[in-house]
Order: structure tokens, then sequence, then C-alpha cells
């Protein structure tokens, strides 16, 4: 099992301090000449409910590097679900800075948000969320459509995407007609629709069964090998962890380990 | 745009009943504006022929300047000469802009049957000018036969047409005999022995026990004078009567005429009271369709922000920007209002059909015949309250996806 370096300084340091992020302050982020998907500087994240501050984050640091297939690892109320919000340019931090492909999206609005995220983004939800009023195939295309792809691509697009994650035959069926485990095939296929940097899922199997489960992270590692697309996955489940090459592990809105490993086949 | 359009249309027919319903409120209202402004049109038309047709004033009136003003008292005083009046008709030949030129004078007295005296007001009129005057309206007023006996001829200038009430009162009808008696314009008293050729109804319940109908010679023969009160004039079509008032007036005073030009609106001023009402009436009822309307979609767009709340969570998030939801809403809202409008419309013409095949009549107030009842289709109307009914769906939906699309995207994913 391989440690990230960076989470190697910090553990000796025993300061928030990620080496690769700290070069954002002075020139854009590379590795090996390659730009981070995403980064997160010093995230910090709080929600109010009531008279109560909720702490979700608590300084944050985590760079997404191209072609990386991570899992986000923790129990439940430790800000799995809030890193992939932030990591998907769904929300603000209250402090610190988030970095998608060099810049920093603090200084966007909300075309230009939008954008990034029809672009570079997909993103797969616990309940799948598929329009229910459109078809898989209709589902698939959406993205592109709303990117202003020319519909005869959009669809051709779309059928072989949907073939790629195995619901040939399917393409003509609401969302309603489809199990789980389907639909979120479908969410797969639409997540990968604009061709995206990064993949965002959090908790992708929760509804599912185990063995859906399996199958539904075996494809998404698939597509991250085929496709050369970050695959960023929150979940509590130790078992789909074998199959990533990354885990990241929060405990009460920290980051506690981060380690590199051989994914299982 | 087609995408959002598709989803638009989906979520409508996916929520069909509660669309319904909205669509129902939208072609009730609009049918209901389009149907009572229908019938407000023919209200407003048909008063206004029975005052130029049917009274006789025709597009526009000449008299002597100050009879509607000072002359109210002595009206005698302002009447125009055989020679003004004839200047007055070469003139208005010579421009060629009348259809129809007749002069008139008032007169009033009484009237008694030898036992029974009883006042009149009579307008004298030259029966075969007045009678083609008549002819030629082309509204409801040309169907209306308020008269029995025969219309008054040139050839016998001593018969009258007398109404029903002043009829009854006499107790004589038609074939019937009469004494009209009245000052004459040098005060002294003059009487003529008339026939009564006609009864009719006054069309004013006031006026039904009074009013008269007599040869213009016979009531310049009884206030012994060869003046008229005016010239009646009816203008060709598509002359603007505005205008040609104003010319008239200006070339016949500079011919040396002491003149007054007025439009047939002026001549009757309770046309503007009673087109006034209605036009109240009418922004009464139009504000209140109009918010039932607003709010039914409002309430509709509403229900489903809150419902597909999580499905605009997950079109942010693949992309959507804000004013893409706000589209896609204001799609919806389009959607509704144009179904509506359609419907609307189609009640309209059914109101209409029903209208045209059962001939309904009624008696307006003050009204003492039945007049049928119609209800015009007016396209400029029903473009106009349409288009506002779109506008409105369109913009009823705005505010609710505007504050949609103004939500945080996690909090709208989040929304059970």
């Amino acid at each position: 099992m391989l440690i990230c370096p960076a989470l190697k300084t910090i553990f000796r340091s025993g300061l928030p301090y990620c080496d690769n992020i700290s070069r954002y302050e002075s020139e854009p982020y590379s590795n090996e000449n390659l730009m981070a998907v995403v980064a997160l500087k010093d995230v910090h994240k709080s929600y109010r409910a009531g008279d109560t501050e909720l702490r979700v984050l608590e300084g944050i640091d985590l760079v997404i590097e191209p072609g990386e297939f991570v899992a986000i690892a923790g129990p439940s109320g430790s800000g799995k679900s809030t890193i992939c919000n932030l990591l998907a340019l769904l929300d603000n931090p209250n402090r610190g800075s988030v970095y998608f492909n060099d810049q920093n999206v603090e200084e966007l609005g909300d075309r230009e948000l939008s954008l990034l995220r029809n672009h570079h983004i997909g993103i797969v939800f616990q309940g799948f969320n598929l329009v229910q009023v459109l078809t898989a195939h209709e589902n698939v295309m959406l993205p592109m459509e709303i990117g202003n792809t020319p519909v005869d691509k959009a669809s051709s697009e779309a059928y072989r995407l949907l073939k790629e994650v195995g619901l040939e035959g399917f393409e003509h069926q609401r969302p309603q007609q489809l199990s789980g485990g389907q639909q979120q095939r479908v969410a797969l296929a639409r997540a990968l629709a604009t061709n995206p940097r990064l993949v965002v899922a959090d908790e992708p199997t929760a509804n599912l069964d185990t063995k859906t489960a399996m199958q539904i992270i075996d494809l998404m590692r698939n597509l991250n090998r085929d496709h050369g697309v970050s695959f960023v996955f929150a979940t509590h489940d130790e078992r789909l962890l074998q199959r990533v090459s990354r885990i990241i592990r929060l405990l009460d809105g920290l980051i506690v380990e981060d380690t590199m490993q051989e994914a299982a086949s | 745009m087609l995408t959002w359009l598709k989803i638009a249309s989906r979520n409508l027919y996916k929520n069909r009943r509660r669309s319904l319903f909205t669509i129902a409120a939208i072609a009730l209202g609009y049918g209901a504006v389009n149907i009572f402004g229908g019938f407000t049109a023919y209200v407003f038309d048909s008063l206004k022929e029975s005052y130029i047709y049917g009274r006789g004033t025709g597009d526009i009136a000449v008299f002597k300047r100050g009879l509607f003003d000072q002359g109210r008292i002595d009206p005698l005083r302002y009447l125009l000469d055989k020679q003004e009046a004839d200047t007055i008709r070469e003139y208005v030949e010579k421009q060629g802009i009348a259809r129809i030129t007749t002069a008139q004078i008032k007169i009033s007295g009484l009237m008694s049957d030898g036992e029974i005296s009883t006042v009149f007001i009579a307008s004298g009129r030259v029966p075969s000018e007045y009678h083609e005057l008549r002819s030629l309206a082309e509204g409801v007023i040309s169907r209306i036969d308020n008269y029995s006996g025969a219309w008054l001829s040139d050839d016998t200038p001593y018969g009258i047409a007398v109404s029903e009430g002043l009829a009854a009162k006499l107790g004589q009808g038609k074939g019937g005999s009469a004494i009209l008696s009245s000052p004459t314009i040098d005060g002294m008293v003059n009487a003529l022995d008339v026939e009564i050729v006609q009864t009719f109804q006054a069309g004013s319940e006031l006026l039904n026990d009074k009013l008269i109908l007599v040869p213009l010679t016979l009531a310049q023969e009884l206030y012994q004078t060869d003046s008229v009160e005016q010239i009646n004039i009816l203008l060709r079509k598509g002359l603007d009567i505005k205008t040609t008032r104003q010319q008239l007036e200006d070339q016949l005073r500079a011919a040396g005429l002491d003149i007054e030009v007025w439009g047939w609106e002026q001549l009757v001023p309770s046309y503007f009271k009673i087109k006034n009402m209605f036009d109240i009436i009418f922004g009464f009822i139009f504000v209140i369709v109009f918010t039932i309307a607003a709010m039914s979609i409002v309430n509709t767009i509403n229900m489903a922000v809150m419902e597909r709340t999580r499905e605009i969570g997950t079109l942010r998030a693949l992309g959507a920007n804000r004013s893409s939801i706000v589209l896609l809403f204001s799609i919806e809202g389009t959607l509704l209002g144009f179904a509506g409008t359609m419907g609307g419309l189609l009640l309209t013409f059914v109101a209409w059909a029903v209208v045209l095949i059962l001939e309904p009549s009624w008696i307006p107030p003050q009204f003492t015949t039945r007049i049928p009842l119609e209800i015009y289709l007016l396209p400029v109307n029903l473009l106009v309250t349409g288009l506002i009914f779109l506008g409105l769906a369109l913009i009823a939906a705005i505010p609710p996806s505007l504050r949609i699309s103004r939500q945080g995207i996690v909090e709208s994913l989040g929304h059970a």
C-alpha cells in the first residue's frame, strides 16, 4: 500500500498542508506537466441548522489527478457527500478555494460554472436522479443537448454509451420501467455523455444490492480505464474499496488517510 | 430549446389533471372575456346604428351655430332658413361626400282627438329620404320592424306616424285621425288635421307616449315656416367622420354660413355614458377573470416547481444554467396559456354559433321592443386578449421558476 506523499508530509508535520496545492499560490498546479483535474485548498464547510452551526469539513486539502479512480470513505456524517458536492462544483466552501482545471471557481459566475459542469464534470447520484419523463436514451442525450451538441451527434453518442454500459435494447424505456441497477447504468452513461474530465458519484451503489453494486463499480472502473476519466465516488461500503486505486478516508470533516493501492481486478 | 419543450410538454401531460384544470380556467376566462367583449361590441354597434339610421342623425349634422347651447331655450331662433339649407345641400352634393342628405325639424305641441289632448314631440322628416337612410342600416337595426302600418309617404302630406303609447292614450290606431296644434314661429296658434297611417314603438319608454313622426312639409306648415332645424348627412363609406366634419364646418363657415357641424356622437352624448358604463363593467370582469387565470397558472407552476425541485437540481448539476430553468417553466406556462387560449377560442366560437343558430332576442334597458341578441367576433380583440392571456401565462411562470433557479443546487438535490 502506498501513502500519498502529500499526506505523509501532513502526518509528519502535523500541519494542514499539502505540498502540491501550495503551488497554486505562485504558479499553476502541475504534476509531471499534467494539470490536476480538481483541487480543494483549505476548504471549510459548515451548515446552519437553526441556531446551531454544523461544521462538516474543517480545512480539507485534496487534489484529484487525471485518470484517478478514487473512493472517499467514511462513516455517515463524515463529510463525504459535501466533498463530492464541492468537487462537482455543486456547492461553494465557506472558506478555502476550489480549483478546477487550474481555475479558481470562486471567480466564475453561474453561466461559466454551468458550462464547466456541463463540459467537464459527470455526476452520478445515489438516487439515480434520471428525468422521469425522458427515456433512457433521452436522459443520456440531455447533458449533450444542454451543451448544444447537434441532435444527431448526441443521439448516436447516447446509443453508443448505452451499449457500452450494457443497456442495448433498453434505450426507449422510461426510468420507472428499469431496475435500480439499470437506472444507475443510464446515469453512468449520462455522466460520460459530454466526455468529461471528472465523474463524481455520491454513494452510487447505496440503493443497489451487493451484486449489482459490484457490477456498477466494475463498470465505473472499466470506463475509467477506457476513457481515462477521473472517477471519484463516495461510499461507506468497505467491500468496494478493494476495487479502487486510491482511498481517502474522512472522519469528522478531516482527511485521516489518503492511500494509493493496487486495485483488485 | 427543443429539449426544454419536450420536458415541459411531457411534464404537463404527466400531470394532466392539474394541467387540464389550469387550461380550463384560462379557457373559461378567455372565452368569457371574448363573449362579453363581443356582446358589448354588438351593443355599441347597435346603439350607433340606432342613432345614425334609426333616429336618423346620419354621421354628421349641420345646424345653426348655438342651437344646442343658447338655442335650447328658444330653438326657433336657430333654424336654418331655406336659402341656407339649400346652400348646404348643394355644397354637400358638390363635394360628393354624402350617401344621403336629409333635413329635419323638431316640433312640439298638442295632439287631440277632439276629446283628449296630450303633448307631442315630433320630428319632421322628408319621408322618402328618411326611409332611404334607415334602409342603409346593415346591422341589427336593419332587422327591426318596430312599426305597423304604412311608411310615411311624400305623397301623403298629412299622414303621420304615432308612437304606440300616444295612440293608446288617445284611443286611436292606424286609420284614425287627430288634430295637431302648436304655436307658429310668429307666436300664433296653428292646427292641422292629420291621419294616423302608422304606429310605432318609440324605442324609449319615456317617449313612447309622446313621440310622433311627421312629414317635413307638415311640420313646416304647422310652424308656418320654410326653415329646417338641421341637415343630416350620411357620409360615403370610408370617410373619416371627424375629419370630414371639421373640413365641412370650415368650408361652410368660409362660405359665410354661421353654422356648426357635429358628429353623431356629439348629438347623442348618452352613447358615451352607456359606453363608459359597459367599459367599466368589462374592465371589472377582465380584471377578475385575469386574476383567477393568473392565480391558477401561478398555483400550477408553483406545484410543479415544488414537486420537481430535485429534477431542477439535477438539471442544474448537468450544466443547465439559471435562465434555462426559467425558460423550462416559462415554456410550461406558455403551453398552458396556449392550450387555454385555444380552448377559450373554441368556447367563443361555440357561443357565437349557438347565438347565431338560436337567434335569441332581448329587451335592452329603456327599450320597448325585443331586439336580436348577437355576439360579434372581432379578430383584433380575439388576438389582443389572446396575446394578453398568453403573456399572462408566461409572466405568471417566471417568479416561481426564478425563485427555484436561485436556490442552491445541493439544496434542490436534497429536496424530497
